[in-house]
C-alpha cells in the first residue's frame, strides 16, 4: 500500500478501560494502551495475537460500539459519534435470524436501511449468488451447515456495500477445509470489491494468505506489537500459499513475535484476568 | 443395471421402509394410548363394587349418565355457561394484558428495572388467596373469577415473553446496529419475533391455567359453575357427579391449548431448536 492512498481508519492514542465487578469494589482493567495505528483506503489488514488482547475491542471502537476512555478514533477524518453505520460486522457467531430464510436474512440489512423491495429482492439474490448459496434460498438457517451459514452472514454485509468490513474470527468455528475455501472466495470478493477489510484471526496462516499488512498484539494490557507489510502479490490462492516464495520468511517474523507473546502469557503474565485493579 | 438406476431402486426401497416404519410406530402409539384408556375404563367399571367402593369411586358409565341427565333436565347449561365464560374471557384479558405488558419493556426498560419486585411479589402471592378478597369486592358473580383466571393467565404470558423478548443476543443486536437499526427496529424485527416461540408456549400453559383460576374461584363462592357442579356432588356424595364436572374441565382444557397446537408447529418448522 502505497502513501499516497487516503487513510479512511485512523487511532491515535487510544486506550481503553473497562470496569466491571460490583459496585462496593468496581476492577477497573486496561483493556488497550495507546493504540496507534491508520488503515488506508482499500487495505485488508488483519490483526493477530493472544486471546484477551484487545483485538474485539479495536473493532468495538471502530464500529463504534464503545467510546475510547482517551485518545481519537477516526473514521474518514471525523471523529465517531455513535454507532458508526458506514461498517459492516461480521462475527465468530453467524448471528442470523433463525426465523428467516437465507434469502430474507440477506435482505435484513437492506430492509432496516429503508431500500425498496424491489431492489432489497434484486441485491439480496445477487449476493446469494455471488457466495454460492443459489438453490438455498428459501432455506431456513438450521438447515444449513456452518460454512453455508457464515456465507449467509457475509453476504447479508456485502449486499448493502459497506465502506469497511469489519470482521471477528469469522472462520474461527469452522472446520480446516471449509475455512480454506471461505479464505479464498473472500480473497476473490476483496480483490472484485477492493473494500477495507479489518480482520481478526488467531491463525497465523490465514491473517498472512489475507492480508495487506499484519497487526500484532500483545497482551496485559492490550498493545500494538508491530505492523508486518505481506510483499505476496495478488490475486493470492489460498491453496498454495505455502508454496509462494516469501511466504516462510513472513511467516517465520510474525511467528517470532507471537511466540514471546506466548511465552511472557506462560511465565504468568496472563491476558484475560486483572490488569491493574487499584 | 446401470449404477443410478441401482441408486434409484435402493433410494426407493429405503424411502419405505422409512415409511412403513413411521406408520407401524405410528399404529402403535395409538394402540397403545387406546389400550391404556380402555383398561382404565374397564378396571373402573367392573371394579366399583368388587374392588373399591362404588359410593366412592363412581363409575364411568355413570358419570355419563350423570352428564346426559343434567344435559336433559337443562340444569348443566347455566353451569357450563358461566365456566365457559370464565375461563374464555379471563384467558383472553389475562393472554392479551400478558403479551401488552411485556411488549412495552423494550421501550422503557428502566422502568421495568424499577417496579421489577413488585412484579416479582404479586407472582409469588398464591392467587388463590386472592379469591377471597375479589369475591368480596366484586360479589358471587362472574367477575371475581374471572379476574382470577386472567391474573394468572396474565403472569405466565408476560414471565415468558418478557424472557423472550431477553433471549436475543447482545451481539445480535449490536451487529444488527452496525447494520443502521433503529431501536423500533431492533424491537418489531429482531425481539418481537425472539419472543414469539416463547409466548406460544406460555399461552399454552396459561390454557390451563384459566381453567384453575374459574374454579378457584368457583371454590370460593359462587352461584353457578362447574366447580359449584363439583362442590355441589362432593357434599352430596356423589363422585359420578364430580367427575362429570372433572371430565368437562379436562376436554375444556385440552380443546383450549389444541387451538395454538398449529401456531406451536408453524414455529417448530422455522426454529426446530426450541
Amino acid at each position: 500500500m502505497g502513501d499516497h492512498q487516503t487513510s479512511i481508519i485512523e487511532l491515535h492514542g487510544v486506550y481503553k478501560v473497562f470496569v466491571s465487578g460490583n459496585k462496593r469494589n468496581p476492577i477497573a482493567m486496561l483493556a488497550l494502551q495507546n493504540a496507534e495505528f491508520t488503515v488506508p483506503q482499500g487495505e485488508f489488514l488483519t490483526i493477530v495475537g493472544p486471546s484477551g488482547c484487545g483485538k474485539s475491542t479495536v473493532l468495538n471502537l471502530i464500529a463504534g460500539l464503545m467510546q475510547p476512555s482517551s485518545g481519537q478514533v477516526l473514521y474518514r477524518g471525523g471523529e465517531i459519534r455513535g454507532i458508526n453505520t458506514q461498517v459492516g460486522y461480521v462475527t465468530q457467531d453467524d448471528n442470523l435470524l433463525p426465523w428467516r430464510t437465507v434469502v430474507k436474512n440477506v435482505e435484513f440489512s437492506l430492509e432496516v436501511r429503508g431500500v425498496a423491495r424491489r431492489d432489497r429482492e434484486r441485491l439480496a439474490e445477487e449476493h446469494v449468488r455471488q457466495v454460492g448459496l443459489t438453490g438455498f434460498e428459501q432455506h431456513y438457517p438450521h438447515e444449513l451447515s456452518g460454512g453455508m451459514r457464515k456465507r449467509v452472514s457475509i453476504a447479508r454485509t456485502l449486499a448493502y456495500n459497506p465502506d469497511v468490513i469489519l470482521m471477528d474470527e469469522p472462520f474461527g468455528p469452522l472446520d480446516a477445509q471449509t475455512r480454506l475455501v471461505l479464505q479464498d472466495q473472500l480473497l476473490s470478493l476483496w480483490d472484485e470489491g477492493k473494500q477495507t477489510v479489518v480482520f481478526i484471526t488467531h491463525d497465523l496462516v490465514e491473517s498472512i494468505v489475507l492480508a495487506n499488512r499484519v497487526m500484532v498484539m500483545s497482551c496485559s494490557p492490550g498493545r500494538i506489537k508491530n505492523i508486518y507489510p505481506v510483499p505476496l502479490a495478488h490475486p493470492r490462492d489460498a491453496f498454495h500459499i505455502h508454496e509462494v516464495p516469501g511466504f516462510d520468511h513472513i511467516y517465520d517474523q510474525i511467528w517470532q513475535d507471537i511466540r514471546e507473546e506466548i511465552l511472557a502469557q506462560g511465565r504468568g503474565a496472563s491476558c484475560a484476568s486483572n490488569g491493574s485493579s487499584r | 443395471m446401470s449404477v443410478p438406476d441401482f441408486v434409484e431402486q435402493l433410494k426407493e426401497a429405503e424411502r419405505e421402509l422409512y415409511q412403513r416404519r413411521a406408520r407401524r410406530r405410528h399404529i402403535l402409539k395409538w394402540t397403545l394410548r387406546t389400550t391404556i384408556v380402555a383398561v382404565v375404563i374397564l378396571l373402573w367399571q367392573f371394579g366399583a363394587g368388587a374392588l373399591f367402593d362404588e359410593g366412592f369411586s363412581g363409575t364411568p358409565s355413570g358419570i355419563v349418565r350423570t352428564l346426559v341427565q343434567f344435559a336433559r333436565s337443562g340444569s348443566l347449561w347455566p353451569d357450563l355457561q358461566s365456566t365457559l365464560i370464565e375461563v374464555l374471557a379471563g384467558y383472553g384479558i389475562g393472554v392479551g394484558a400478558g403479551i401488552f405488558a411485556a411488549c412495552l419493556l423494550p421501550f422503557s426498560r428502566r422502568f421495568y428495572n424499577v417496579v421489577f419486585p413488585f412484579i416479582q411479589a404479586f407472582y409469588g402471592i398464591p392467587k388463590m388467596a386472592l379469591a377471597p378478597i375479589l369475591v368480596m369486592w366484586f360479589g358471587l358473580g362472574i367477575a371475581p373469577k374471572l379476574i382470577v383466571a386472567s391474573i394468572m393467565c396474565f403472569f405466565v404470558v408476560f414471565v415468558n415473553t418478557v424472557m423472550g423478548l431477553n433471549s436475543a443476543s447482545e451481539e445480535l443486536l449490536n451487529v444488527a446496529r452496525v447494520m443502521g437499526a433503529s431501536r423500533l427496529q431492533l424491537t418489531y424485527r429482531i425481539l418481537f419475533p425472539s419472543a414469539l416461540p416463547y409466548t406460544v408456549t406460555a399461552m399454552r400453559v396459561a390454557s390451563a391455567s384459566a381453567v384453575l383460576g374459574a374454579i378457584l374461584g368457583e371454590f370460593v363462592a359462587a352461584q353457578r359453575g362447574v366447580g359449584v357442579l363439583i362442590n355441589r356432588g362432593s357434599s352430596q356424595l356423589a363422585p359420578n357427579t364430580v367427575f362429570a364436572g372433572v371430565l368437562i374441565l379436562t376436554v375444556l382444557s385440552l380443546l383450549l391449548s389444541g387451538l395454538l397446537v398449529p401456531m406451536e408447529r408453524w414455529i417448530g418448522r422455522r426454529e426446530p431448536k426450541q
